[in-house]
C-alpha cells in the first residue's frame, strides 16, 4: 500500500509538472524571397491572463557610435530606462517625433550621456537632428516575453507558461501587419515560421555630397 | 610676372582660427572633418572668346575642412569651419594657387528631423596666393541658402551669394553675385544625382593671346569691342602662354551642372560632374566653358 502511494503520488507531481512545465516557441522569420530577417521583433501576448513584466533595473543602452544609433532596434517593455551615450568624437542631437514618446534632448558632446524612461508601449524611431541619416527604433512592449531575431532570422523565447498567445512581429520596414494566434501547450517546443512583407531599405544617404557646380 | 608662393597671409588665417580651438582645448573638440580631391577637364579653361585662343587643360583640386558645431539657442547652431585648398594647373603653373580660410555661419533648423527648412547664412574670410603677380588677394564672401527635403530621396536648396576678391592689382581685384537652385535625388542608398543651375552677375576675368587682344583693342573684331575694351582693366600676365593678357569685365555667367555621385562606403563618395557655363560680357561677346569633373570625398 504505501508503495502504492508513493507511486501514485510521483505520477501526480509529474502529470502537475507537465500541466505546468514552461514551453519554448522558437521563431523564425523570413522575407517575401524567404530570406532571413534579422533585427525583427517577435512578442508574445499572452490572451489568457495580463501579462506581468518588470522593467529592468539596468538601463538599457542605444549609443550612438560612428555616426550610427547602435544597436539598430532595440526592445524593452514601458517603465524601462535607456542611455543615450555619445560615443563619437562630435555632438549629437537626438530626438523622435513619434507619438508614443516625443521628446528632443539638446545638443550634447562626446563622452556624454542622456537618459529618459520610456513609459508607453510603442514604436519611437529615433533619429539625430544634425545626422539626417542616423535612424534607430525603440520597441516598447506589454509582454515580458519578446526576442529580437539575430541574423539567422530566428528568435527563440523559452519559459513560456502553457496557453493562448498572439504572436506579433514588427520590423522597421514592415508592410502591413504580421501576427497570429498561437495556443502553447505544456512543456512544448514549438517552431513558428512567419513571412513578412518588407518595404525597400529606403533610410536617407549617409555618403557625403559634392561640392557641387557653379561658377565660383 | 611670376611670383614665389607667398605663405605669410595663409599662416595669419591659421593663427586667427587657432584660438577658438584652443579655448575648448581641455574638453574632447567635436570637430568633424572632410577631405576632397578632384581632377577637372576642363575645355576654355583660360576663358577666351576667340576659338583660335581656347586652351584645354587639366586641373587639379585638393581641400581639407575642419568645422566645429556650436548650439545656440533651440534651433539654432553656429558652424565655424577652417579650410585650406589648393588648384593646380599642371601645364599652366602660374595660375595655380593655394588657399586657407575661415568659415562662419549660422543654421536655423525649422523644427525637428530630416524634413525640416534650414536656412543657413554665412560669411567666409580666405587668403589666396597665386604666382600669377599682383594676383594675391583676400576672398571675402557672404551667402544665404534655403534647403528642403522633401522626400526620402528628394531634397533641393537655394543659394544666394555675394563674393569680393580684394587684390592688389585691379584685373583681379572682382566682385561678383550668384543665385542658384540644386535638387538632389537620391537614385538608391548608393547612387546620388544632382541638377543644378544659377546665374552670376559681376566681375569675371579672362584672357586673350597677345595677337587677339591687339585685334580687340584696335576694333577689328568688332566697334562694340573696340570702343569698350580699352576701358577695361588688363595686363600681359603670360598666364596661358607668352604674351597672354588677363582682363576684367562685367557679365552675366548662366550655368549648369549635373552631378552622378555613388557612394563608395558610408562616408565616401565620388561625384562625377559635368559643368557648363555660358558668359556674356557688356558688348555681346561670349565665353564657353565645359568641365568634367572626378572627385573623391571623405568625412572623417
Amino acid at each position: 500500500m504505501p508503495r502504492f502511494l508513493l507511486s501514485l503520488s510521483f505520477a501526480l507531481l509529474l502529470t502537475a509538472a507537465r500541466l505546468t512545465a514552461a514551453a519554448v516557441v522558437q521563431v523564425h522569420v523570413t522575407d517575401a524571397k524567404q530570406s532571413s530577417v534579422a533585427d525583427a521583433v517577435v512578442s508574445l501576448i499572452p490572451l489568457d491572463a495580463a501579462p506581468v513584466f518588470t522593467p529592468s533595473t539596468t538601463p538599457v543602452v542605444v549609443a550612438q557610435q560612428g555616426q550610427e544609433f547602435e544597436p539598430y532596434v532595440t526592445v524593452i517593455v514601458p517603465g524601462t530606462r535607456v542611455n543615450f551615450p555619445n560615443q563619437d568624437n562630435i555632438r549629437h542631437q537626438v530626438y523622435s517625433l513619434s507619438k508614443t514618446k516625443p521628446f528632443e534632448i539638446p545638443l550634447y558632446g562626446p563622452g556624454t550621456e542622456q537618459s529618459l524612461l520610456f513609459e508607453r508601449p510603442g514604436i519611437v524611431a529615433l533619429g539625430c537632428n544634425i545626422h539626417d541619416w542616423m535612424a534607430a527604433y525603440i520597441v516598447i512592449v506589454a509582454t515580458p516575453y519578446y526576442l529580437k531575431t539575430a541574423t539567422d532570422g530566428m528568435a527563440r523565447l523559452v519559459d513560456l507558461p502553457p496557453g493562448r498567445y498572439r504572436l506579433e512581429v514588427w520590423h522597421p520596414r514592415l508592410s502591413g501587419e504580421a501576427n497570429r494566434e498561437v495556443t502553447i501547450a505544456a512543456g512544448d517546443t514549438a517552431q513558428q515560421s512567419i513571412t513578412v512583407i518588407l518595404k525597400p531599405d529606403r533610410r536617407i544617404r549617409r555618403a557625403p555630397d559634392g561640392a557641387g557646380g557653379g561658377y565660383k | 610676372m611670376i611670383v614665389p608662393w607667398s605663405f605669410r597671409c595663409l599662416a595669419f588665417v591659421g593663427v586667427l582660427s587657432l584660438p577658438a580651438f584652443a579655448a575648448t582645448a581641455p574638453l574632447r573638440l567635436p570637430i568633424s572633418t572632410r577631405m576632397e580631391t578632384s581632377t577637372t577637364w576642363a575645355e576654355n579653361i583660360n576663358r577666351a572668346s576667340s576659338p583660335s585662343d581656347w586652351t584645354d587643360s587639366v586641373q587639379v583640386d585638393a581641400r581639407a575642412t575642419a568645422s566645429l558645431l556650436t548650439p545656440l539657442i533651440t534651433g539654432v547652431s553656429l558652424i565655424t569651419e577652417v579650410d585650406a585648398g589648393y588648384t593646380s594647373l599642371p601645364r599652366y603653373d602660374r595660375n595655380s594657387t593655394v588657399h586657407a580660410g575661415a568659415r562662419t555661419a549660422l543654421r536655423w533648423k525649422f523644427g525637428l528631423g530630416a524634413f525640416a527648412p534650414v536656412l543657413t547664412t554665412d560669411v567666409t574670410l580666405a587668403r589666396r596666393a597665386s604666382r600669377l603677380n599682383g594676383a594675391d588677394s583676400w576672398l571675402a564672401t557672404s551667402g544665404l541658402s534655403l534647403s528642403k527635403r522633401f522626400t526620402d530621396s528628394w531634397r533641393a536648396s537655394l543659394t544666394g551669394d555675394w563674393a569680393q576678391n580684394y587684390a592688389p592689382h585691379s584685373v583681379f581685384d572682382t566682385r561678383h553675385h550668384r543665385l542658384f537652385g540644386q535638387v538632389t535625388w537620391d537614385l538608391t542608398d548608393r547612387w546620388q544625382l544632382t541638377y543644378g543651375r544659377g546665374s552670376l552677375w559681376g566681375d569675371i576675368t579672362a584672357n586673350a593671346s597677345a595677337r587677339i587682344w591687339a585685334r580687340a583693342l584696335g576694333g577689328l573684331i568688332s566697334p562694340a569691342v573696340g570702343a569698350y575694351y580699352p576701358t577695361l582693366s588688363y595686363e600681359t600676365t603670360d598666364s596661358f602662354g607668352p604674351g597672354y593678357v588677363t582682363y576684367r569685365f562685367k557679365a552675366r555667367s548662366d550655368f549648369w551642372w549635373l552631378e552622378l555621385a555613388p557612394a563608395l562606403g558610408p562616408n565616401t563618395s565620388l561625384p562625377l560632374r559635368y559643368e557648363s557655363t555660358f558668359t556674356v560680357n557688356f558688348v555681346g561677346v561670349k565665353y564657353r566653358q565645359d568641365l568634367w569633373t572626378l572627385g573623391i570625398l571623405h568625412r572623417f
